[in-house]
């Protein structure tokens, strides 16, 4: 639903156009550049305008949806807290769960374009760090994921957005092999939200 | 010499705002307050899954994000009927004050403030202070209040993520379990704040703000040394004589914030020559002068409709005019300390009823008010004790989420049919405070206040309108939603 027809400047969606057109170049000869995200980080924007005012931001230097690749040549996956849990398919069943969201909790932080998880914001945080799924806002049509925001739809038991890259053969016969080798710290503190178990700690011999 | 005069777009304002204004005789004879931007969240929301409003509500706003994502989690909540566990009411809060104490910092210093640098004032014994303190980005203020606030902010990461637009803020309470080392970062982020207000905002300790108890003792503290932004606002106040600018309606109205258990932080209720219990069953909104198709009387919101037309006879605004039993409303601080019985709040709209400076005070009362209840509500958060019940909504159910913004009364009405969202209603401060003309003819409070202000047909507009916008903080993307 879009009551009042709103779109991009170069892009409707992922098709190209948006209210400019396709052909759009601005003065310098750059295209429309597509700060993403809803809403983007503060730096995105800064180190955007800073770029383009020192004449470091360049067409090759923005993907293929015009956003700034120093943001979006990242996933959001990249440097979340959860990745442990995310490799042993330990997941977080409801919300203040420690682990992995994506099997159960809708994130969509292994397609989606940005450095949330590197970068952080307000000091410290992301969405994964405060508890709740990425719903992909770099993304085009993230608004309108068909589903709910915070459930992850699967086929089969299978989720059906697979992480970038990642052919869905392997995805599917890691997963049920990490699954069974989940140590049961991680599987333990998984549905907790505090630690049960701490990592142990191991003696070197004498 | 009759004349028409339209003001705006204005800067500094969250959003688009545009008033026109009928003048006479050098004075305003009638406001016509136009909210120009129609955004249609109300429309987007029906269809939807419940929970997905938690996603969309607090994208209505950049600045008041929170606000949204805590109504909307309320009607979730009330429509589930859970109750969230301590921790998750104790991180609401902190949640919320974050945001509301943010605002406040943010409108004094860097929407309100700067409008007494202008060249009209020079002259003025207290100017040359203005032009260096608060001049549109030169001023030495926002250079010293801008990293604190970026600091501060910093509560929200660890508390909800990431701010705005958190989803950490759930029905069945927070997502995010603090540990008790976090919770020590977060008093240290509190304490730097405590500090910068002490020394740069107040030049006096927060409790000593918060026991002033009527104007006199304002007075007499301002004449005290301590510098600070605050006295000198209030010098400028009692120069211009801003307690007198700006009247509205003299009705405040607070629906109660800051969830303490058993009771609110700051209760609610409506004054008007004393303080009577709300009753939420008396709001109706008006659609009359509103760009909006009529479907007969004024509705109340949780029976409300929101179907734009273009052209409407009459019409000026895609602001609706929401009334309580008919009556026009005013709400933002002033009405929530007025409300709560603060004293130095009740004194000032019992002596002279709502004004510019009792606006601008009520908003820095509470920032001293409000981070001693914070730094309270830390220790009581208990890592290892539950932070998140589930919330299941029933296919068929309704909730209301009713809440403070920092600039005032907000209400989400929510109905829910076959499991999806049939109707979502808001009513945000703004839409009060700078509501059209009702079917009664009544204008809104921004309206009232501005009738009967000094203005000329040709000259620039005095300084003085722009101080009575703005001393209601409007948020005109909340406003319309
Ligand atoms: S929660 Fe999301 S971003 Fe974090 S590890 Fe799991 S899939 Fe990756």
């Amino acid at each position: 639903m879009n009551p009042t027809d709103a779109c991009g400047l170069q892009y409707d969606g992922e098709a190209s156009g948006g209210l400019l057109g396709p052909e759009f170049r601005a003065a310098a000869g750059l295209p429309v550049i597509n700060v993403a995200g809803c809403p983007p980080h503060p730096d995105w924007i800064t180190e955007t305008l800073a770029m383009l005012a020192h004449g470091r931001l360049r067409a090759e230097h923005l993907d293929d949806f015009g956003r700034p690749r120093f943001f979006a040549d990242q996933l959001v996956h990249h440097g979340c807290p959860r990745n442990e849990y995310y490799e042993f398919k330990a997941s977080a069943e409801k919300h203040s769960d420690q682990g992995c969201l994506m099997e159960h909790l809708g994130c969509k932080g292994t397609q989606a374009h940005a450095d949330c998880n590197q970068r952080l914001w307000n000091g410290e945080g992301s969405c994964l760090r405060g508890g709740y799924a990425c719903i992909r806002c770099t993304e085009p049509g993230f608004e309108e994921p068909g589903h709910a925001f915070e459930a992850t739809p699967k086929v089969a038991g299978i989720p059906i957005g697979l992480p970038a890259d990642m052919p869905k053969a392997w995805f599917i016969a890691l997963a049920a092999l990490s699954k069974s080798a989940t140590p049961s710290r991680v599987r333990e503190n998984a549905t907790a939200d505090h630690q049960l178990r701490a990592p142990s700690v191991k003696r070197s011999k004498k | 010499m009759n004349a028409r005069r339209i003001v705006g777009p204005f800067n500094r304002v969250e959003g688009d705002l545009e008033i026109t204004l009928d003048i006479a005789d050098g004075k305003v004879v009638a406001a016509y307050v136009n909210s120009p931007l129609y955004r249609g969240f109300e429309q987007i929301l029906q269809g939807k899954l419940p929970a997905d409003a938690l996603v969309l509500v607090p994208r209505i706003c950049g600045i008041c994000s929170v606000a949204q994502s805590a109504a909307s989690a309320l009607a979730l909540a009330d429509a589930a009927g859970v109750v969230p566990p301590p921790n998750g009411r104790l991180a609401a809060n902190l949640t919320l004050a974050t945001e509301n104490l943010a605002d406040h910092l943010t409108h004094f210093y860097l929407f309100f403030m700067p409008d007494f640098a202008r060249a009209e004032y020079a002259g003025r014994h207290w100017h040359a202070a203005a032009v260096e303190r608060f001049r549109a980005t030169v001023g030495s203020a926002p250079n010293q209040m801008l990293p604190a606030r970026a600091r501060f902010m910093q509560m929200m990461g660890l508390l909800a993520g990431k701010w705005p637009h958190t989803l950490s803020v759930q029905p069945g309470g927070s997502t995010r379990p603090l540990q008790s080392s976090e919770i020590f970062r977060l008093h240290r982020t509190l304490r730097e704040f405590r500090g910068f207000l002490e020394a740069v905002t107040f030049g006096a300790a927060l409790e000593e703000v918060a026991a002033i108890e009527s104007r006199t003792q304002l007075e007499l503290w301002r004449a005290q040394a301590g510098g600070g932004d605050l006295r000198l606002f209030l010098e400028i106040a009692g120069d211009l004589d801003l307690w007198q600018l700006g009247r509205g309606t003299d009705r405040f109205m607070s629906y109660g914030c800051y969830n303490e258990g058993d009771r609110r932080l700051f209760p609610s209720g409506l004054w008007h020559d004393g303080v009577v219990p709300l009753d939420i069953a008396a709001i109706a909104e008006d659609i009359s002068h509103a760009w909006y198709a009529a479907a007969g009387l004024p509705q109340h919101p949780a029976a409300g409709s929101t179907l734009p037309v273009a052209e409407k006879d009459g019409a000026y605004s895609w602001c609706k005019a929401p009334r309580l039993a008919g009556q026009v409303l005013e709400t933002g601080a002033l009405a929530r300390q007025a409300v709560a019985g603060h004293p130095l709040a009740r004194d000032i709209v019992e002596a002279a009823g709502g004004s510019v400076a009792a606006r601008v005070v009520a908003r820095l009362l509470e920032l001293a008010l409000v981070l001693p209840a914070m730094e309270r509500w830390l220790t009581e958060l208990a890592p290892g004790e539950p932070w998140c019940i589930a919330a299941q909504l029933a296919d068929e159910t309704s909730g209301v989420g009713l809440i403070e913004a920092a600039r005032g009364s907000l209400g989400h009405w929510l109905t829910v049919r076959r499991g999806r969202i049939h109707n979502y209603q808001i009513i945000a401060p703004t839409t009060w405070n700078f509501s059209p003309r009702d079917a009664a003819g009544q204008p809104g409070a921004l309206e009232q206040a501005l009738a009967g202000l000094p203005a000329s047909a040709a000259d620039p507009l005095p300084a003085a309108i722009h101080h009575v916008v703005r001393s209601f903080d409007p948020c005109m993307v909340c406003t319309v939603h």
